[in-house]
């Protein structure tokens, strides 16, 4: 005997079918063949073909959706989907997203373009998108039940407006959006100057990302989605440390970043060695008069930041987020503090039990950087990476500018570790008299400086390579 | 009866032939211990060792290197009955007061001795001598009834000393089970303690480092104080399971002091009893349903008896007097003399009711008996084949999910999600559960036993099945 609710069940899994597999090709002829991304790598810009010209963006671990031209309107095609985003290498997760990942695909744009947006929808329940930030007709707001039905499974609807204002936007579901957002489903968007604008600089970087979060219980795939505040992964663009490329400069270049926040909690993104100017949000471009140096900024929920520096010191700097919990991975916040307690005989005992335990937090967590011990299954470790000199001990929301003499233009790959100018680091006094080839201090040299007898010894932690 | 103060004296003469055959014919009835105690072991089925009297030191001293060699290894459930069979005095004393009651029944056949009276009276001038013998006819006339009711009475005996016999290798053999499973659990016992102690020692250090709050450090204490009390628990237990085996198998000091167990219960049976082989056992086979049958018997025949022994009796006494005169005159009489009981003030219908209601209670006894023996099967069958699948659900399913559950802990342990006292519940948690396994082992080895017994028709009074072995505690550590 079928009941009415098994009914139902059979419907939602016809219903899902139709969303993977059965978006009849006549309904697809005359959309843009989908654009389908299967990694999770940072792809070089994506020179425009038709259309105005423009200076593109390089999306961090990620790509730019090609468009066509037809009748003069730039077309898209949005597929949003199931994907399985690889956070990191031996972790992935089973998110939603667009075009075969999390984030989907940054939609470049000039101001002024006419913009016509396929969005078909492969998820098993409605969606809809909203152009976070974009002045567009109410009814391509793309809010579910207040500017539009919802996109039912298995159909395309169509979002055309036109690119009124250059900057910074993003792009997410506005149906059954806590869910959708917590699976991932999140994009960015740029809208480059028709014109040379007097409050957007040209520059040779230029480079964006989405802050977002997700909580996967460690062992599992897929995010728990009614978490709201108990985040244990934290992203950018859907990748965590030490699998966020790093951003490659070239020494003097110009750069900007864009960063768009989709978590549930305010970031102050730090860089290193640099200081920055706040020259744009997703209310455009700032003013100049409001503009002044910073090390941090702090970019609240829903919001855009866009910064630029001139990349004049070389070196591995490192760019984060300064909330030290953000530049972690998976955690468990009820870990008791263990420093200062000797478990040594107690460990033994406990070994009688777990033979494979080990006693660990005594003197901090760093040795946990260090140590490499099985996990659970799809988890990296709280706190991982190698760098030159040892281990990092971080993940999260972690990268570094890599700031290079002689990076080519176009070149985005990773040059490898900075090869730091003798004397240039730091070094363990041991007692012996200072060099007589040690460099000179940048500082007039206080009395205390003079008298301390240092000795160079870098690289003393280096056999981690 | 009063047959014995009804005897009187008078001379008669006899023949003795007749008094010889009668003999011969009850002497055939005597049956030796050995018959006896291949009947019982016939009723018993196949055990371990073959059941002996011990009504002689030399045979309890024949068995002391078996003893002792039994003694010297970890001590089987099998070496367990054997040890009992030929070592324990309790048996022995079981053993021997069955027989007695056999004896006892059969007593009830024999025919009473005649009586000889001799009577010398003097007077002035005559001497006599009277000579009598007296027979009790009745008794002679329903002798082959009487040694029929002795048959059924003596087989009710040996049932009874079968049923006792099973009833006590039933119980040793769970003695072994409990004190096994008993000693297993006390390893783990002192495992929980040694996880709990350790948490309560990281506790102390952790508050002295200022790591810790003293309700923090409080409640690992009392775990560890929890743990020390169960496990005082699980060594009275021990001590009470192996003290109970030991009088069982009637160890002496030094030999209870020798005794060593296996470290763990044996594993569940490759082969497993099937209903079919149930349904073969015939029911009349039953020690229960053979015991009720010759009580029944008995009793229809005492019924029988009584029916005759409660109207009349019929006694014949022969005489023969020889009275000599002083002159030397000899004078010889002789006659017989028959003696009825009157039914004049006591009718017998008192005695006629009782021993038919005796019947009719022994004919309702072995209903009953016939009803029980199926629902005490089924019972038992079930208690066995539940339990063991509790227990192999234990033991194939919840121990090794608990201990894959114990590897994910130490994995999370391992990736900083959850610190060492976590683990360390986990550690006691899943201690607690073999625990529960065994516990589960145990029931079933005890259903088996009790399925065994009842299969021979001895059901286990009552149930052995706990329902708190059967609950899988499913909390992961906390």
């Amino acid at each position: 005997m079928t009941s009415r609710r098994d009914l139902f069940r059979l419907a939602g899994v016809a219903g899902s079918a139709l969303a993977g597999a059965t978006v009849a090709r006549s309904a697809l002829a005359a959309l843009p063949e989908p654009v389908i991304e299967t990694s999770a790598e940072t792809r070089p810009p994506l020179m425009p073909s038709a259309g105005r010209p423009y200076k593109p963006v390089v999306t961090l671990n990620g790509w730019t959706l090609p468009f066509r031209m037809r009748d003069g309107v730039k077309e898209f095609h949005l597929v949003a989907e199931p994907v399985v985003r690889e956070l990191a290498p031996g972790f992935k997760a089973n998110l939603w997203g667009y075009n075969g990942q999390s984030p989907g695909p940054t939609i470049e744009v000039v101001e002024g373009d006419k913009v016509r947006i396929f969005v078909t929808n492969r998820l098993p329940e409605i969606t809809s998108v909203h152009w976070h930030g974009q002045r567009l007709p109410n009814g391509m707001d793309g809010v579910t039940g207040l500017n539009q039905p919802g996109i039912p499974s298995g159909k395309t609807y169509v979002y055309e407006f036109t690119a009124r204002r250059p900057g910074t936007f993003m792009y997410h579901p506005h149906a059954d959006e806590m869910v959708q957002m917590a699976m991932g489903m999140m994009g960015f968007w740029v809208t480059h100057p028709r014109n040379p604008h007097p409050l957007i600089d040209e520059v040779d970087r230029d480079f964006c990302f989405l802050l977002n979060s997700f909580d996967i219980d460690p062992g599992s795939f897929t995010p728990k989605i009614m978490t709201m505040l108990d985040f244990n992964i934290w992203a950018w663009n859907s990748r965590v440390y030490p699998a966020i490329d790093p951003l490659v400069v070239g020494y003097r270049d110009k750069v900007r970043i864009r960063v768009g926040n989709l978590t549930m909690t305010n970031h102050p993104i730090h860089l290193h060695g640099h200081e920055f100017l706040i020259t744009g949000t997703d209310g455009g471009p700032t003013p100049k008069s409001t503009r002044f140096y910073e090390v941090t900024t702090d970019i609240a929920v829903g919001q855009m930041r866009q910064i630029e520096f001139l990349a004049d010191e070389e070196g591995d700097w490192a760019f984060h987020c300064h909330k030290s919990h953000h530049t972690m991975n998976a955690m468990g916040h009820d870990v008791p503090t263990m420093i200062g307690v000797d478990q040594r005989d107690v460990a033994a005992k406990i070994n009688r039990l777990i033979p494979d335990y080990m006693a660990m937090g005594e003197a901090g967590m760093e040795e946990m950087a260090e140590m490499e011990m099985p996990l659970p299954d799809n988890t990296i470790p709280m706190m991982t990476g190698y760098g030159p000199f040892g281990a990092v001990g971080m993940g999260g929301m972690f990268s570094a500018v890599k700031v290079r003499r002689g990076q080519k233009a176009h070149d985005y790959s990773d040059p490898g570790w900075f090869q730091h100018p003798a004397g240039t680091v730091a070094f363990e006094y041991d007692g012996t008299p200072p060099a007589a080839q040690r460099q000179p201090m940048k500082s007039t040299g206080s009395k205390t400086e003079q008298l301390v007898n240092v000795k160079r010894k870098p690289h003393s932690g280096g056999h981690h390579l | 009866m009063t047959r014995g103060c009804r005897h009187r004296m008078s001379g008669f003469r006899y023949r003795l032939a007749a008094g010889v055959v009668l003999l011969g014919l009850v002497g055939c009835q005597t049956v030796s211990v050995e018959e006896e105690l291949t009947s019982l072991n016939r009723r018993m089925g196949p055990l371990p060792a073959a059941l002996q009297a011990s009504e002689s030191a030399s045979l309890a001293q024949d068995a002391q290197p078996r003893v002792a060699e039994l003694l010297a290894a970890p001590l089987t459930q099998t070496g367990a009955v054997e040890l009992v069979l030929i070592h324990s005095p309790a048996w022995q004393a079981m053993l021997s007061s069955g027989l007695a009651s056999i004896n006892e029944a059969q007593q009830a056949g024999r025919l009473s001795n005649p009586v000889f009276a001799y009577e010398r009276m003097r007077s002035v001038d005559e001497r006599e001598l009277a000579r009598m013998l007296s027979v009790g006819v009745l008794d002679i006339l329903l002798w082959p009834q009487r040694r029929a009711q002795a048959t059924a009475l003596s087989e009710a005996a040996r049932w009874q000393l079968a049923d006792n016999a099973i009833k006590e290798i039933t119980s040793v053999r769970n003695a072994w089970v409990s004190a096994v499973a008993a000693e297993q659990r006390l390893g783990y016992a002192r495992d929980v303690l040694l996880s709990a102690e350790a948490s309560a020692e990281l506790a102390r250090r952790m508050q002295a480092a200022g790591n810790f709050n003293r309700l923090a450090q409080i409640r690992q204490q009392l775990f560890e104080s929890q743990a020390r009390a169960e496990l005082a628990a699980a060594e009275q237990e021990r001590l009470a399971r192996r003290e109970s085996l030991i009088r069982h198998l009637g160890l002496d000091e030094r030999q209870a002091a020798e005794l060593r167990l296996p470290d763990t219960l044996p594993g569940l049976p490759a082969e497993r009893i099937t209903p079919e082989r149930i349904a073969e056992r015939v029911l009349t086979d039953r020690v229960d349903v053979a015991l009720a049958e010759a009580r029944f018997q008995a009793a229809a025949r005492g019924e029988g008896l009584t029916r005759v022994t409660s109207l009349i009796d019929l006694e014949y006494t022969r005489r023969r007097d020889t009275v000599t005169q002083a002159s030397g005159d000899v004078e010889r009489i002789s006659g017989g003399e028959w003696e009825i009981v009157l039914p004049i003030f006591d009718l017998g219908e008192l005695r006629r009711g009782a021993a038919s209601r005796r019947a009719i209670a022994a004919a309702n006894d072995l209903q009953a008996t016939l009803r029980a023996a199926s629902s005490h099967l089924r019972e038992s069958y079930a208690q066995y084949r539940n339990s063991l699948a509790v227990a192999e659900l234990y033991l194939r399913e919840v121990i090794p999910l608990r201990k894959q559950a114990s590897e994910e802990t130490l994995l999370r342990y391992n990736a900083m999600l959850i610190g060492v006292f976590e683990l360390l519940a986990d550690a006691r948690e899943q201690r607690n559960l073999v625990m529960q396994s065994i516990s589960a082992q145990e029931q079933f080895w005890l259903a088996e036993a009790g399925l065994q017994a009842a299969m021979l028709g001895q059901p286990v009074q009552g149930s052995v099945w706990r329902a708190g072995a059967a609950t899988v505690s499913s909390e992961p550590g906390h």
